[in-house]
């Protein structure tokens, strides 16, 4: 009887010890993801800025991604851009996360090469609290540790209720570039 | 007598329009104030932090918290804290290992829902505490 039960804890230790590394396998993280963007129209001085702090999750089973960025971890080269960006155009203290889910179209690991392959990623943008569905083309390619994401995609100001004053609309596009390039790795 | 006049009347323009020029290219490129320098939200230790629910995007100390993992650029601090800091600053965290007890200040800017941690960034390792 001893014997039974030590026999089916084993086995329940081992499945559960198995369940929780097949679960770690699949998932691909960062917190330390590049994500920039250039938001200025040709200007003296190019409105520019990076968020070197993004996190981003990625289920190598089925390609679901999800990414969350601080809008307050957007650094300027120039001060006074910084705190206009917070203050006035995102409000990062009303909405302080941007956040996308979605998923890889047609993604499998397996085939992730070093050269690299591009696939369509479909998902939900959520900027400032408004939700846009978008699709954009990520460029993924095998690394040492996992695997890389990089992206780049267009960010209307207008869909997301960003509002541009008169005095600067000359300056600042209303179609931001955002560019995003995240080190995938399997456990972090 | 009156060209001198012109010339004064000239002159004191032209050094009112240096003098608004230098204060508008003083105030467009001010410099970030330094984190050593930023006003405190929040100081307390781990337990505190936790407890008191401190907002996004504030200035916030952490005493007495214990290291268990050594990232790049970066450390985590007790179960549910990951600190970040510049390149500039990392050769003040540089021989931090895990068990070590420190103080840090940082930008607070907000709880990662998908790694269940809070993050802090610009994060500078306070010595004397």
């Amino acid at each position: 009887m001893f014997y039974i039960f030590t026999s089916m804890k084993a086995r329940f230790i081992l499945f559960l010890l198995f369940y929780v590394s097949l679960v770690s396998a699949q998932k691909y993280a960062t917190r330390s993801g590049e994500t920039s963007f250039i938001g200025s129209e040709e200007t003296f001085e190019q409105i520019k800025a990076i968020n070197k702090v993004s996190t981003a999750i990625v289920d190598s089973s089925n390609g679901d991604i999800a990414i969350l960025l601080f809008v307050s971890a957007f650094k300027f080269e120039i001060a006074l851009m910084e705190e206009h960006f917070n203050e006035n155009y995102m409000e990062s203290s009303k909405y302080p996360k941007a956040t996308f889910v979605g998923n890889i179209q047609n993604f499998k690991y397996e085939e992730l090469t070093n050269t690299g392959k591009s696939y369509d990623i479909v998902g939900v943008l959520t900027i400032r609290g408004i939700e846009k569905s978008i699709t954009i083309n990520g460029r993924m390619q095998k690394t040492n540790e996992g695997f890389s994401l990089k992206t780049n995609f267009i960010v209307l100001t207008d869909d997301y209720n960003i509002k541009i004053p008169k005095v600067v609309r000359n300056k600042i596009s209303k179609k931001i570039n955002v560019e995003a390039k995240y080190e995938l790795v399997e456990k972090l | 007598m009156s060209l001198l006049k012109n010339y004064r009347l000239v002159l004191i323009i032209v050094c009112l329009l240096l003098v608004c020029g230098l204060a508008l290219y003083s105030y467009v490129y001010q410099k970030e104030e330094p984190m050593s320098e930023q006003s405190i939200s929040f100081e307390g230790d781990y337990a505190s932090f936790i407890k008191a629910n401190v907002k996004e995007n504030s200035v916030v100390v952490l005493k007495e918290a214990r290291v268990t993992s050594v990232l790049e650029l970066g450390v985590k601090l007790e179960r549910d804290i990951i600190i970040q800091y510049t390149e500039n600053e990392s050769l003040n965290f540089k021989g931090t290992s895990v068990g070590d007890i420190i103080a840090i200040k940082g930008d607070y800017v907000g709880y990662d829902d998908l790694l269940e941690e809070h993050k802090l960034i610009n994060c500078i390792i306070l010595k004397d505490e």
